[in-house]
C-alpha cells in the first residue's frame, strides 16, 4: 500500500483545490473574455485582429510552459521512478497538445491578414510545429505498450529529448529575422506594451493557466483511478489463479 | 434600437477582419471546452468504474457462503 501514499495524499489536496481553480478559471474567463472582445480597443498598426492575440498569445506560453513541466516530470518519473509523475505527465500532454494546436491555429489566422500568409516555414512556427510533434508523440508513445511504466518511460525519453527544441522555440525571433514579431512585446507602445491591450492580455493568461491547472488536477486524479483499477483486477486475477491450481489434482 | 443595431454589426464586423476573429474565438472554445468536456467525463468514467469494481463481484462473492441474505 505504500506506493499509494503520495497519490492518496494527491487525492486528497487536489479535491480540495479543484473546486477554487475551476472558479477561479470560469471567473476569470469571465472577465478576460468581454475585455479582450468588447473593452480593449483595436491596435494602431493591426486593428481588431489584434484581438486574436488574446487567444493566441496566451496559449503559446501555455504550450512552452506546459512542455517545460512535461520534462520536469519526466526527469522526475526517470530518475525517481515516481509513478505520480508518470500520472501527471500522461495527464498534461493533451492539454499542451491542445494550447499548441491552438497557438498554431489562431497564429494562421492571425498572420494570413496582417502577413499575407497563413503560414511560413521559418523558426518560430516551423519549432512550434515540432512541439505539436512532440506532443503527439508522447501521447502515442505513452500509450503504447502494455504495461503502461515501461509507456511512461519510452515517453519521458522522448519528452526530454524534445527539450532541445524549447529554447528555439522561446529565442528563435531573436536568433534568425522572421515575419514573427519579437518576444518583446514592446511593440505595441513606446516603451511597454500599453495597459489597455496588457491587462486584458493578462488576464486571459491568467484565465488560461487556471484552466491548464484544473485540467491537469482532474485528468492526473484519473490517472490514478485507473491504475488503481488496473491493480485491483490484477490482484482479483492473481487471487483466482491458486484456487484453480490446487483444485485440479484433488479432482483428478 | 437602430443605434443599438448599428453598434452590433459594427462589432460583429470586427473593423473588416470578422473573418479572422471570430473564427479565432469559436477555434478556442471548440478546442479548450472539447478538452474540458473529455477530461470531465473520462474522469467521471475512470471513477465510477473504480467504485463499481471496489465493492462488487468479488466481495459478494466472499460473502455468499456466510450470509444468503445479504445478496439481496
Amino acid at each position: 500500500m505504500h506506493q499509494y501514499a503520495n497519490p492518496n495524499r494527491f487525492l486528497t489536496l487536489s479535491d480540495r483545490i479543484l473546486p477554487w481553480l475551476s472558479g477561479l478559471a470560469v471567473v476569470l474567463f469571465a472577465i478576460g473574455l468581454p475585455w479582450a472582445l468588447v473593452v480593449a480597443p483595436p491596435d494602431y498598426q493591426q486593428g481588431e485582429t489584434v484581438r486574436i492575440m488574446y487567444v493566441h498569445v496566451p496559449a503559446a506560453w501555455l504550450a512552452v510552459f506546459c512542455y517545460a513541466g512535461l520534462a520536469a516530470l519526466s526527469a522526475a518519473s526517470l530518475i525517481w521512478r515516481h509513478v505520480l509523475a508518470d500520472f501527471a505527465a500522461r495527464a498534461i500532454a493533451p492539454i499542451g497538445a491542445c494550447f499548441t494546436f491552438l497557438a498554431l491555429a489562431s497564429g494562421a489566422l492571425w498572420g494570413k491578414p496582417m502577413w499575407g500568409t497563413w503560414w511560413v516555414w521559418d523558426a518560430r512556427l516551423t519549432s512550434v510545429l515540432i512541439l505539436f510533434f512532440f506532443y503527439l508523440g508522447h501521447i502515442a508513445l505513452s500509450r503504447a505498450f502494455e504495461d503502461p511504466t515501461r509507456g511512461a518511460r519510452a515517453a519521458a525519453i522522448l519528452a526530454l529529448v524534445g527539450v532541445v527544441n524549447l529554447p528555439i522555440v522561446k529565442w528563435s525571433v531573436d536568433w534568425w529575422s522572421s515575419l514573427h514579431q519579437p518576444a518583446s512585446i514592446s511593440r505595441f507602445g513606446t516603451p511597454a506594451i500599453h495597459p489597455d491591450i496588457l491587462i486584458p492580455l493578462l488576464i486571459m493568461a491568467a484565465a488560461y493557466f487556471a484552466l491548464f491547472a484544473a485540467l491537469a488536477l482532474i485528468r492526473t486524479r484519473t490517472e490514478i483511478w485507473r491504475q488503481r483499477l488496473r491493480v485491483l483486477r490484477l490482484t482479483r486475477i492473481e487471487r483466482q489463479q491458486p484456487l484453480a491450481g490446487p483444485s485440479r489434482p484433488a479432482g483428478a | 434600437m437602430r443605434r443599438l443595431m448599428s453598434d452590433i454589426s459594427e462589432f460583429l464586423a470586427m473593423g473588416g477582419y470578422a473573418f479572422y476573429v471570430w473564427p479565432t474565438y469559436v477555434l478556442a472554445v471548440i478546442v479548450l471546452g472539447g478538452l474540458v468536456w473529455q477530461s470531465l467525463s473520462a474522469a467521471r468514467a475512470a471513477s465510477r468504474r473504480l467504485a463499481a469494481d471496489s465493492k462488487p463481484a468479488g466481495a459478494v462473492a466472499d460473502r455468499v457462503g456466510e450470509s444468503p441474505q445479504a445478496t439481496n
